[in-house]
């Protein structure tokens, strides 16, 4: 092992996360090259003092400031989200569009509701023509009828 | 919601896009300190780490829903404050080139109002001395070395929090460390 991978290898070292092989390695570099174990300590102690410092804490006004963000935030929500979860405005827009939509599908529906009127008409008027002939057999039957007794009346 | 401090921050998360406004209040409460002293590596300036820090929180009350329960929290929320941190830090740039100097010629001095808040913050001399020295190694150690060793992350979260190999983020985390080591031994001497 050189100085340079010597050095690579200390934060690993500090830290057990080397395997067996290794660790023999660097400690045999160590014991071998004790001037080194300076290094190994002084990184260590920054290692430490870091671990242990004390976190900076945020400032007295951070949570109330927070919250006023956060309220601001739900108020503007509120007022966008309007009716039914649009701003008024895309409610009106939507409102005027289903409007149109529903003009203008009325409009297009409109002649095929006459067709079907006069498909109506049509079939009305067959039936009554129908209902017309079914009368005239009714007729000819009944001067069938008629007829067949005056036979037998002379007979 | 008592026994909130058992809930681990992924079950917090999961209670707060179920409407649990008390959730989001312990992972502020859990991590606004945090984030505050990760943000401050990018800026040392006080103030705007707390507005970084403070847009941070907003996302994840507006955004809570993005969260997926395939990665831990810790990790998504360091995310959202580092892509937060280096906005921050790209329109200051741009605001620096622009108001190097007054109307009339004066040049700002920018860094008096950030030297200020800290010396009132920063009492002791030792945290002092050790956020110059972590101000004074490169930014890419830097920001490895203050997650692994402040906030005693994992390496595989810090590989993901800064989209880094997890090779690399070692090797960083080792230089700096050896670098910060030799600045607090002369800082000793």
């Amino acid at each position: 092992m050189d100085y340079n991978k010597f050095e690579d290898r200390i934060s690993d070292w500090i830290e057990n996360s080397m395997d067996i092989k290794e660790r023999k390695e660097f400690e045999k570099y160590l014991a071998e090259n004790p001037e080194h174990k300076k290094k190994v300590d002084e990184v260590r102690n920054a290692m430490n003092i870091m671990k242990t410092a004390p976190f900076l804490k945020a400032s007295d006004g951070f949570d109330k400031k927070l919250q006023d963000r956060i309220n601001t935030l739900n108020e503007d929500k509120n007022v966008s989200s309007g009716v039914m979860g649009f701003s008024r405005q895309n409610f009106v827009y939507l409102t005027l569009s289903v409007f149109c939509i529903f003009i203008i599908s009325a409009y297009l529906i409109q002649p095929s509701q006459t067709n079907y009127f006069i498909a109506d008409e049509e079939s009305s008027t067959q039936e009554s023509i129908s209902d017309e002939k079914d009368t005239e057999i009714k007729d000819v039957e009944l001067l069938n009828d008629v007829n067949g007794s005056f036979v037998s009346d002379k007979d | 919601m008592n026994d909130k401090f058992k809930y681990s921050d992924e079950k917090l998360i999961l209670r707060f896009q179920e409407g649990d406004i008390n959730a989001y209040n312990e992972l502020v409460k859990r991590y606004k300190d945090r984030l505050l002293n990760f943000v401050l590596r990018y800026f040392n300036n006080v103030e705007q780490a707390e507005d970084v820090v403070q847009d941070t929180l907003i996302k994840l009350y507006t955004h809570a829903s993005y969260y997926k329960n395939v990665a831990k929290f810790s990790t998504w929320i360091f995310t959202i404050a580092k892509n937060n941190a280096l906005t921050e830090l790209r329109k200051n740039k741009r605001k620096k080139t622009d108001s190097l100097w007054t109307d009339d010629g004066q040049v700002i001095d920018i860094n008096s109002k950030e030297e200020s808040l800290d010396s009132k913050v920063q009492n002791e001399i030792a945290i002092d001395q050790l956020n110059k020295f972590l101000d004074e190694i490169p930014e890419n150690f830097r920001m490895a070395v203050v997650l692994r060793d402040f906030q005693e992350l994992s390496y595989e979260e810090i590989s993901k929090i800064l989209e880094i190999p997890i090779g690399t983020i070692k090797s960083r985390i080792n230089r700096g460390r050896i670098q910060l080591a030799e600045k607090m031994k002369h800082f000793k001497e």
